[in-house]
């Protein structure tokens, strides 16, 4: 039970990261670079806390104004002036199987 | 003064310019607080090379056309390609991610996965600097 309209974007997706594989499961980080302007950065013991000190260490006014809790993945999208970018924050050591579930649901 | 300091003079104006690969890179040695030397690490490249690096034009299209910009670049520097286009990802969101969070907070769009407190130890550090200026949703969508 799929939209024809998934299969396409999966496509798009494949052609825009060099061809999909052969074998499953796939890594998309390692292609999502190509075909998306997305960034991964790996955060130990990721949490809202992290996050905010991940984005104080660069210099970046943001904060998420929430309260703390552990996170599996936290992810963003900004349309600045002419460039449209996604960050996406996993914890280290994360299972593929998260990666995978993170960076589709980005 | 050498050429190539000569050319770094030159990078690091041209980092003004989003025209010029300069613009990213520089702003991502900013942000990672990597000197010249570990920027070039980082990269994987010479760092003799790199103000010639950082004076190539900036990839800006999609899919294939900033692979194949990506892969040209890399080529003409002995880079790994996918080592330069994960950079330079990384390098575009933080410049895209401070100028949201400078000129325009309602262009960004937030989004969390809660993990289980006893999937791992909850994390110590004291709860976010009160500054409204996002929020992910609750329920991770």
């Amino acid at each position: 039970m799929s939209a024809l309209w998934i299969h396409e974007i999966a496509d798009r997706f494949w052609t825009d990261a060099g061809g999909a594989p052969p074998n499953f499961p796939r890594d998309l980080l390692e292609v999502a670079c190509w075909a998306l302007p997305v960034a991964s950065v790996e955060v130990s013991d990721l949490s809202i806390a992290r996050v905010n000190a991940w984005l104080a260490d660069r210099d970046s006014e943001l904060r998420l104004t929430v309260p703390n809790r552990p996170l599996r993945a936290c992810s963003w999208c900004t349309r600045a002036v002419a460039c449209c970018s996604s960050t996406l924050l996993t914890p280290t050591m994360n299972a593929d199987s998260v990666w995978r579930m993170s960076l589709r649901t980005s | 003064m050498t050429n190539r300091d000569l050319l770094r003079q030159a990078a690091e104006r041209a980092s003004q310019r989003r025209f010029y690969l300069a613009s990213s890179l520089l702003a991502y040695a900013r942000a990672e607080r990597l000197d010249d030397a570990g920027l070039a690490a980082r990269l994987g490249c010479d760092p003799a090379s790199l103000p010639a690096l950082l004076l190539c034009r900036r990839p800006t299209g999609e899919g294939p056309v900033f692979r194949a910009d990506v892969e040209a670049i890399a080529e003409r520097f002995g880079l790994d390609a996918a080592r330069l286009a994960r950079l330079m990802r990384t390098a575009d969101a933080l410049v895209a991610l401070g100028g949201t969070a400078t000129e325009q907070v309602g262009g960004l769009l937030a989004a969390a996965r809660d993990r289980d407190a006893d999937d791992r130890p909850q994390d110590s550090e004291p709860a976010e600097r009160p500054r409204p200026d996002a929020s992910p949703d609750e329920d991770g969508q």
